[in-house]
């Protein structure tokens, strides 16, 4: 027994001192062995010339992942020079760290708050020369998106999608309440929220009128809505203290002062968002700010027969020329600066950004294409509100957060405060005031 | 005087009684919660009994997650720690009770010290090593420190060794047999029980653990369990009788292996408490 | 008898490499990392003290030495009075003793990763098994890991369920006390309390030591639980806290600062900061246990 163990105990010694070497190839072929049917595909496709492999790591796992490998298949299919492997990593930070350790992706995916921090660490490959030398035409992305790519005048990452919410609200619980039109301004918000809300014998709360959950949507995007912009014109200054998140934070405010915060915060803590707890999916949330993957999973996932209308967030009393206005982010795909096999890398994004596959990916996910000359595309429509969404990014008012290497740390101290403040730990105003505390020596 | 002998037993069995009852409870509902729709999961008022026992929870995990990849990934990882480990740990308690060398003197004290540094005081270094060499993403920086041999096995086993008697050890160095012989002839197969144990919590310890794969492991083919289980609970369609009847199935082989080695177990748990 | 160095050196060398590999070189190097502003993509500048004063003047980090402090503070007595208590109840040459000690230990086998969910699970606010039992007793159900006033007592509360190691420990080394002593202590007519503190706690005072520093120890490390309570309720957001930072303890920002922001000069600081801090703690608790731990009650 105890010779079998010392034997084992070397043979593992001596593939483990080994398997430094061969890693990266163990790895993409765990990951082809991971999705047999789409590399079986490409690998029947293959000629007899050599293929240079192109690594792409993605942060969606489970059948979203699955998307992503049919995609991935059907490149490897249409060309003959690249074999694009696909690996699920679903956390940014792993992402990262493999690209620092110089084992990483040759592309891969990410939120486009990212860039800025990893562009101003030299980890991305600016890609106005590929743009420029492949003739690629992108004057039909949404500027704002096109723009959260950009770091210091050079694009580094391509937007494939628009993010953005809108209000979606429960027809029947308005009716029931007697309210006809979805609230426009603040004032409205608020007062349709108290009617709509529902209270129990224990004070705990059977409907949520307010669109209290979850808050992360609500936090800056309806900041943006009421007006603010949490960085000056000049984008010298960050301003957290806006007069738009000081009037989300006292909205919240008074309608939590008025049913308590505990009732509203064990309501949201028993809720898990879009799975079949999800409140506004049970008919117990009456206002929800989300974006068009929520109708999406409604109807088409989880096959629930749920009346509800969307309009846009509502706006700041008073400034109807501020109607329509919200935040606007995406998922974007970039190259990082030390990847192995970069014309391959942009031969994959320039294919997956081009507007039959840019378009065939958002039907996949329900989301919204960054290229606007694709809205009328029939298999769009398939997404349940799409054309509303389509309509929507028309607006003026939508802003993006602003895009610099401290944005991560300016986010996290916004939600920190505005929780603290909604929490009744603080006043609005002491909320912003810390805000703009905290991020004082942020922008450098 | 007898009845009150008689009424303390009662009071102690009904509070261990009580207290064992409510140790059981989670157990319990966990097993509950994976029979339940999620219907019933998510209506009120909360019922005990599933009204409907839904065992398809179970099957349906394996839609949900690749659950056999990472049972395996686990276990893969799991048994080479335990082959680490049982390689290591053994050979430097001995070399610490029963060789006399310089080393000895210095090498406990500084086993137990090292017991007190927390891991994330060594994590940064040691991922940035294992990073240089190419390791990331691989189960090596999980494996690999298990051949040096963790402080607490070191210390069980030399709670054991010490306990050995020092005649077998001279009776066989007298008869010619050298150090490596001695250690491999006797003072292993003697050591059985203390070996098992270490193997025992190599094994729970690395079946459990999650920081480790957490920033080693990248590709989500090959998660662990834990790590599998916090993606799964973070994903958006989170549905608790699945989580439970995942749970449920993690934790089977643990409770299976516990039942099978009960005595080991606790003989085990007692040696570490011992002081030293 | 003679020194055998060579073979003594050669049966240490897996543990000699490891202590120099994975020990030693990290400490040093860690120590080196907290004066840099090393972010793992450029190589290390020199910065001097500013990741140390960047910390204190940090409200996260103070937040999470807070988080981490009041579980140690309170889990730790706790968890060892209530093990003591039990194992207490257990020595009372009682039957069924297995079938307890059983019963008592299979919660510590459970991997952490299960208990968090399962805990999670029980705790949940509206469906959870807790409150619906509080509500049949007409008892307030409390938002338990949401509300930041009862999240870190929730998880201790959680930790109280896997104390069963430690039980068993204990029970162990009171079966080791010389039923003889408490004979004749009753002979001169000592009361449960005095036999407790004359005879129990002094015999077994170096275990609980040992229990003692470890449960600190651990408690410092404190991960798994939080990270898991906070990835149910953040949405992908990255760096959450859980609830108004209750559950940001000192590993888990640790945890962010490398990984996250990748802020790994600041990360080493706080390691070394907690290396110094789990020093401290434990010269103190061996400096006082000469007046309370007595050796030589046992062997």
């Amino acid at each position: 027994m105890m010779g079998i163990l010392a034997a084992m105990v070397l043979a593992f010694t001596v593939t483990a001192c080994g398997s430094g070497n061969d890693k990266a190839t163990e790895s993409s072929a765990s990951a082809s062995a991971s999705q047999p049917a789409s590399s079986s595909a490409s690998e029947s496709a293959s000629p007899a010339k050599e293929k240079t492999t192109v690594s792409f790591w993605y942060l969606w796992g489970g059948p979203e992942g699955e998307n992503v490998e049919k995609l991935i298949a059907e490149f490897n299919a249409s060309q003959e020079l690249y074999e694009v492997k696909g690996l699920s990593v679903p956390d940014v930070q792993k992402v990262v760290v493999g690209i620092s350790s110089g084992d990483g992706p040759d592309i891969t995916d990410n939120f486009s708050n990212n860039t800025a921090s990893y562009a101003k660490k030299g980890m991305l490959e600016p890609l106005d020369e590929y743009i420029a030398k492949s003739n690629y035409d992108v004057s039909d992305f949404v500027p704002a998106a096109l723009e959260g790519g950009k770091y210091q005048g050079k694009q580094y990452a391509l937007p494939i999608n628009v993010n953005f919410n809108l209000m979606f609200y429960n027809k029947k619980l308005f009716a029931d309440a007697g309210i006809v039109d979805p609230p426009k301004t603040s004032d409205e918000l608020l007062a349709d929220a108290v009617k709509l809300t529902k209270v129990n014998a224990n004070k705990t709360l059977e409907v949520l009128g307010f669109p209290d959950f979850p808050l992360i949507y609500y936090t800056t995007g309806m900041s943006m809505a009421f007006g603010g912009n949490f960085i000056s014109d000049d984008d010298k200054t960050l301003t957290p203290d806006n007069p738009g998140t000081l009037e989300a934070i006292k909205l919240m405010q008074s309608y939590r002062n008025q049913f308590g915060v505990d009732n509203i915060t064990k309501f949201n803590s028993s809720a898990k968002y879009l799975d079949a707890t999800d409140p506004f999916i049970q008919g117990k949330q009456a206002i929800r700010i989300d974006g068009p993957w929520f109708g999406n999973t409604v109807k088409n996932v989880l096959k629930k027969d749920l009346d509800y209308g969307i309009a846009p967030l509502p706006g700041p009393a008073g400034h109807p020329e501020l109607a329509g206005g919200g935040e606007v982010s995406s998922s974007t795909f970039f190259i990082p600066s030390n990847a192995k096999n970069k014309d391959g890398a942009w031969a994959f994004m320039s294919w997956l950004m081009s507007k039959e596959n840019m378009t065939k990916f958002n039907v996949m996910f329900a989301n919204l294409p960054a290229r606007t000359s694709v809205y009328s595309d029939p298999s769009l429509q398939t997404i349940p509100d799409f054309q509303l969404f389509a309509e929507g990014a028309k607006s003026p008012n939508l802003k993006s957060f602003p895009v610099f290497d401290g944005q991560t740390e300016y986010g996290k101290i916004i939600n920190d405060e505005f929780e603290l403040a909604v929490n009744g730990k603080q006043s609005a105003e002491d909320a912003v005031k810390h805000m703009k505390d905290k991020s004082a020596n942020l922008l450098k | 005087m007898r009845s009150r002998v008689m009424m303390r037993k009662t009071g102690t069995h009904l509070i261990l009684f009580v207290l064992g009852l409510s140790f059981l409870a989670p157990f319990v509902w966990m097993l509950l919660t994976s029979l339940k729709s999620l219907e019933e999961i998510s209506s009120l008022p909360v019922t005990i009994f599933p009204k409907l026992v839904l065992w398809s929870n179970f099957s349906e995990v394996f839609n949900v997650i690749p659950f056999t990849d990472y049972f395996l990934n686990t276990l893969l990882i799991t048994l080479l720690s335990v082959v680490g480990q049982l390689f290591s740990a053994p050979l430097v308690a001995y070399s610490i009770t029963k060789i006399e060398w310089t080393g000895a003197r210095w090498i406990f004290p500084i086993v137990i010290a090292t017991m007190l540094i927390p891991y994330q005081v060594t994590m940064i270094p040691v991922y940035l090593i294992f990073q240089k060499m190419g390791l990331t993403g691989s189960i090596w920086p999980l494996v690999l420190p298990t051949f040096t041999g963790a402080p607490l096995y070191i210390f069980l086993l030399r709670q054991f060794f010490m306990a050995l008697p020092t005649s077998l050890i001279h009776a066989a160095k007298i008869d010619g047999a050298s150090d490596f012989r001695t250690y491999w002839n006797i003072v292993l197969p003697l050591s059985r029980p203390a070996l098992t144990s270490v193997a025992i919590f190599t094994f729970l310890y690395t079946w459990s653990d999650f920081l480790g794969p957490l920033l080693y492991i990248n590709d989500a083919a090959r998660y662990t369990l834990t790590l599998g289980l916090q993606a799964f609970l973070a994903e958006h369609y989170t549905e608790w009788g699945l989580l439970m009847a995942a749970s449920v199935m993690f934790t089977l082989p643990i409770v299976i292996m516990f039942f099978f080695a009960q005595k080991q177990f606790i003989e085990g748990i007692s040696l570490t408490g011992i002081k030293g | 008898m003679r020194k055998n160095n060579f073979t003594g050196f050669a049966f240490a060398s897996p543990w000699i490499i490891g202590f120099l590999v994975f020990t030693l070189y990290p400490l040093g190097a860690s120590l080196y990392y907290g004066f840099t502003d090393f972010n793992v993509f450029q190589s290390p500048n020199f910065v001097g003290l500013d990741n140390y004063n960047e910390l204190m003047k940090d409200d996260l980090f103070w937040k999470s030495v807070r988080n981490t402090l009041y579980l140690t503070v309170i889990s730790t007595p706790l968890n060892l009075l209530f093990s003591l208590l039990t194992a207490m109840l257990l020595n009372s040459r009682i039957r069924g003793l297995s079938v307890y000690r059983t019963v008592y230990y299979i919660p510590t086998i459970i991997p952490l990763a299960a208990t968090s969910l399962l805990w999670m699970w029980i705790m949940n606010a509206q469906f959870g098994l807790l409150n619906a039992f509080l509500g049949w007793l007409g008892l307030p159900q409390p938002n338990w890991l949401a509300d930041p006033a009862l999240s870190k007592l929730s998880l201790i509360l959680m930790g109280l369920w896997s104390v069963g190691n430690i039980i068993i420990i204990f029970l162990a080394s009171l079966q080791e006390v010389p039923q003889s002593l408490y004979e004749s202590a009753s002979i001169d007519g000592a009361g449960m309390l005095r036999k407790f503190t004359n005879i129990t706690v002094p015999w077994i005072s170096p275990i609980i030591l040992f229990q003692l520093i470890m449960q600190i120890i651990n408690n410092l490390q404190y991960f798994t639980q939080a990270y898991f309570v906070v990835s149910s309720t953040n949405l992908n957001q990255g760096a959450s806290g859980g609830p108004e930072n209750s559950l940001l303890v000192y590993a888990m920002y640790l945890y962010h600062n490398a990984f996250q922001y990748f802020k790994m000069g600041k990360a080493s600081a706080m390691a070394w900061i907690l290396f110094v801090m789990a020093g401290i703690i434990t010269w103190v608790i061996f400096k006082s246990s000469k007046k309370w731990v007595t050796y030589g009650g046992g062997d």
